[in-house]
């Protein structure tokens, strides 16, 4: 199941939150090595996990985290704006319909095959959720490492400027173009999977 | 310092081309841009027997190609070798990476240097139950790279691989197949197969009886379309499904 949820919360009964920013830690800090801030011990939350993110969240069917996306208005600070606007050359895209896609991440407990597909449905969410929302474009940062699999989901993605090496990987920013043939670009790349989203209220219970 | 903008249309024109006319330009466009003489881009399959919609295009002279396909090199290439298990670009000939070549390797390398390939850079394409794939982008004078372009020629070889890949794929008219998906005790049947066990002993193993283990396995088998065993355990382990480490370890 896909949820949508509107703010950071955590420690505060999101158990579904908790174990996405448990899920962030294991990826970014103890296998990517990023640099990034780390709260108690065991959550990756940094200075944009803040009640203007928005979470698209897949889980299982015990309600476990396998595998999220984080949405970050581009009107607000965001790592493309704050942290590493030299990879734009031209002005950074902004607007109300701008959103920042960063720290996607996949449960390491699932096999890669399972992986495949719970990347699929959240990509899937994705754009969705954009089409409802009027979302119009999406940026975000891109490394080797990703390069290529965001590429292969079949939306329209395209470079905002010289990709740079940062931290020993080839890095760069890239926009993604969201219009209403996107979905049918996601099926001809076999990536787009007919899904139910439910919204998730503030307070946690989900409501169709 | 290469440009912002062109590096930008370069990439634009990848995704314009109509055919492997218009990517071969673009290609061609790109490989000066960023200072190269050669390129070559494509999937790491048998080029005399490629499968569908795997694709290989390159710049390289006839006379290269021909001795490629004759010594049958693309078998064992040492460039598509280093690829393996990688995902970061890498610049050769590097001592660290030819260390890791055989005595073969190391032959199609030299004559590879002999025909004008005596440096460049490549950069590894996995894509998760694809073919892996490459693109190459090599020079005539050893030493010459220019190591601030690499991170452009990292993306913009993505880019291409990308726009190829689908031009490629619709070629083919390929909606790629997901693969099948099991229950936990056809996973389980699964990796006491590729462990060699008979029906019977899954049975054991798993307390059930003979029977059922061997419905379960034919589930199992229709699900892929009525595969054969040795071929099933190919199919799961290509398409992630189980892994090596759960199929070799000990019973």
């Amino acid at each position: 199941m896909i949820q949508i949820f509107e703010g950071a919360q955590w420690a505060n009964g999101l158990p579904i939150l908790d174990g996405m920013y448990r899920d962030r830690k294991k990826i970014f800090v103890d296998l990517l090595g990023w640099d990034v801030p780390v709260v108690d011990g065991a959550y990756e939350i940094d200075q944009f996990d803040d009640e203007h993110a928005i979470y698209v969240v897949a889980t299982n069917e015990k309600g476990e985290h396998e595998g999220s996306i984080r949405l970050l208005p581009s009107r607000r600070p965001h790592v493309l704006g704050s942290i590493f606007p030299e990879l734009c050359d031209g002005a950074i895209p902004v607007g109300e319909n701008v959103f920042e896609l960063s720290r996607a991440c996949l449960s390491p407990r699932n096999r890669a095959a399972r992986r495949l597909q719970v990347r699929n449905a959240v990509t899937t969410a994705v754009v969705e959720f954009a089409l409802l929302r009027g979302i119009d474009r999406f940026t975000c940062i891109a490394d080797s490492g990703w390069l290529s699999q965001i590429l292969s989901l079949g939306w329209d993605c395209r470079p905002l400027g010289l990709p740079r090496e940062i931290a020993g990987l080839n890095t760069g920013a890239l926009v993604i173009e969201i219009d209403s043939d996107t979905p049918d670009k996601l099926r001809t790349a076999g990536t787009y999977v007919p899904m139910r989203i439910v919204h998730a209220h503030a307070d946690g219970r989900a409501a169709a | 310092m290469i440009q912002s903008q062109e590096f930008q249309s370069i990439i634009q024109a990848f995704y314009d081309a109509k055919d492997e006319q218009g990517i071969y330009e673009t290609f061609d466009h790109l490989t000066y841009f960023l200072g190269f003489k050669y390129f070559a881009i494509g999937h790491h399959v048998d080029l005399l027997n490629p499968p569908i919609a795997s694709f290989g295009i390159s710049n390289y002279s006839s006379g290269w190609l021909n001795e490629v396909f004759h010594e049958r090199y693309f078998m064992d290439d040492p460039i598509h070798f280093l690829c393996n298990g990688r995902h970061a670009g890498f610049a050769w000939p590097e001592s660290h990476l030819l260390n890791r070549l055989n005595e073969r390797h190391r032959h199609i390398l030299e004559r590879g240097a002999l025909r004008n390939f005596q440096s460049g850079y490549t950069i590894p394409v996995h894509l998760p139950g694809e073919y892996s794939g490459s693109c190459t982008f090599a020079t005539p004078t050893s030493g010459t790279i220019a190591h601030n372009v690499l991170p452009a020629a990292f993306f913009a070889a993505s880019h291409a691989f990308e726009a190829i890949r689908r031009l490629a794929r619709t070629a083919a008219g390929l909606g790629l197949e997901p693969p099948p998906q099991f229950t936990d005790r056809q996973r389980e049947v699964i990796l006491l197969m590729g462990q060699g066990k008979t029906y019977a002993e899954m049975g054991m193993i798993l307390g059930i009886s003979r029977e059922t283990a061997h419905q379960h396995c034919k589930l199992v088998f229709r699900a892929y379309g009525n595969i054969q065993r040795c071929n099933l355990i190919a199919r799961v382990l290509y398409d992630g499904i189980a892994s090596f480490p759960e199929m070799l370890r000990k019973q």
